[in-house]
């Protein structure tokens, strides 16, 4: 599904180009409608990209093949996953593991093992025992010579960072090579460049592209990003489990939150500290706050927590305003 | 017209060809400055884009292949990651050692939100 639409009731007059991939959703809005198909193709190519490299559910993508063939030496792999690899490890590092890109195995065993879309109805199996991930300080990554490192048959999982990083990178080729403003939406991983005056203003919901979403906020730089376990959770053999693993146990991370929603300079640190916040839990709120990330945290029973300047709850004018 | 040339006096020069003479010189000294200024602005240009070559995220000033640098959000598009590690291997210094705050702090929005975001 896919459809570019003009968006007029703004002053600043938007073009927004929506599909579904990866079971996401997929939103560019741009600040010229002319260039909105062409913003749509760089925004393809940069997901094709992502998804060569680093893509659990596709055997010929490369994190597929370096668990094939890693025997616990280096091996060599594309520029890009190079960079995805760098980038996860940074977000492993900023969050002291919380999040860890060694989790891919966790996340099979879990059922997980392929598009969500197949998951989502249940799949066969029990819930496998608490045992900690291989862990990010196993993994080593070599820019000069353009390996990556990990244990013999570890999976990568990469989803924390680099569906973010492609927002990034996105928003800043589409800002670039076409000169207009830009907000780059990948399941609800925002990032935001050369936005029009006041900024774009972005609901914020339990699931992505709720058009009831209770609050709003105007962002207008940087990124922002939605972490929670209302979306991606499943039935394993009967036992209800999600897609936000602790790397201590290997298993679901039993969080306070629903949801988290945090703004930071990127789409990549945004969405690194709302997964972070999942995994920390009741420790969250201070960890966001010490690191000035205004985010609001929505509690199992509706409570909210805002941090670090996060505005006041206030509905959001016109709802549905882009077709929905 | 000019007047008559005298024995033993300094030869007089036709005052419409000192002025092209003049004019002449004036040009040449104009090129020799512009011909400087524009070597001078190359010269500078070509040491400033070996400094920031050298100096951009993503570029390592550093012949070590253990150094852990500026990867993630601050890596601009294309820039090869430099070398980092989980620490157990080439492990090195990070670039930063927290998420970055925004630029921004969100503010309220009063007009009807363009996406939504959420978990996916």
């Amino acid at each position: 599904m896919s459809r570019a639409t003009p968006v007029t009731d703004r002053a600043v007059r938007l073009g927004a180009h929506r599909t579904t991939r990866w079971s996401t959703r997929i939103e560019v809005v741009v600040t010229d409608p002319a260039v909105v198909v062409a913003a749509a193709r760089l925004l393809d190519d940069e997901l094709d990209r992502v998804e060569a490299a680093a893509s659990r559910f596709r055997d010929d993508s490369e994190v597929c093949r370096l668990r094939r063939e890693s025997d616990g030496g280096p091996v060599a792999v594309s520029p890009d996953l190079v960079t995805l690899v760098g980038v996860a490890l940074q977000a492993a590092r900023v969050t002291g593991g919380a999040v860890d890109p060694t989790v891919g195995g966790a996340l099979c065993r879990l059922g997980y093992d392929r598009d969500f879309a197949a998951v989502a109805d249940g799949v066969a199996g029990a819930l496998p025992p608490a045992a900690p991930v291989p862990g990010w300080g196993s993994v080593a990554v070599d820019a000069e010579a353009g390996t990556v490192t990990v244990p013999a048959g570890t999976l990568l999982d990469l989803g924390a960072t680099a569906k973010a990083w492609a927002a990034d990178r996105a928003a800043a080729a589409i800002a670039s090579r076409l000169g207009c403003g830009v907000l780059v939406s990948l399941g609800g991983d925002l990032a935001v460049e050369s936005a029009p005056a006041g900024g774009f203003a972005v609901g914020v919901a339990d699931i992505c592209g709720d058009p009831d979403a209770p609050t709003a906020v105007s962002i207008a730089s940087g990124g922002l990003a939605t972490s929670g376990i209302g979306n991606r959770h499943w039935l394993l053999g009967g036992a209800p489990v999600h897609h936000v693993v602790d790397p201590s146990t290997g298993l679901p991370a039993a969080t306070p939150w629903r949801t988290v929603t945090v703004a930071a300079g990127s789409s990549v640190d945004a969405n690194t500290a709302s997964t972070a916040s999942l995994v920390l839990g009741d420790a969250a709120p201070a960890w966001l706050a010490d690191r000035g990330l205004p985010a609001r945290l929505v509690a199992h029973d509706g409570a909210v927590v805002t941090v670090a300047g996060w505005p006041e709850d206030v509905a959001p004018a016109g709802r549905g305003g882009t077709g929905r | 017209m000019s007047a008559p040339r005298r024995a033993g006096s300094p030869p007089r020069i036709d005052p419409t060809r000192a002025a092209r003479l003049q004019r002449d010189a004036g040009i040449e000294r104009g090129r020799s400055i512009s011909k400087g200024a524009t070597f001078a602005s190359l010269a500078a240009v070509a040491v400033a884009g070996v400094y920031l070559s050298q100096a951009l995220p993503g570029r390592s000033t550093s012949t070590s292949s253990s150094t852990s640098g500026s990867v993630g959000a601050a890596t601009p598009a294309g820039s090869p990651a430099p070398v980092s590690s989980g620490g157990s291997v080439g492990s090195g210094s990070s670039a930063a050692s927290a998420p970055s705050a925004p630029v921004n702090t969100p503010a309220p929005a009063y007009q009807a939100p363009v996406v939504s975001s959420g978990s996916s």
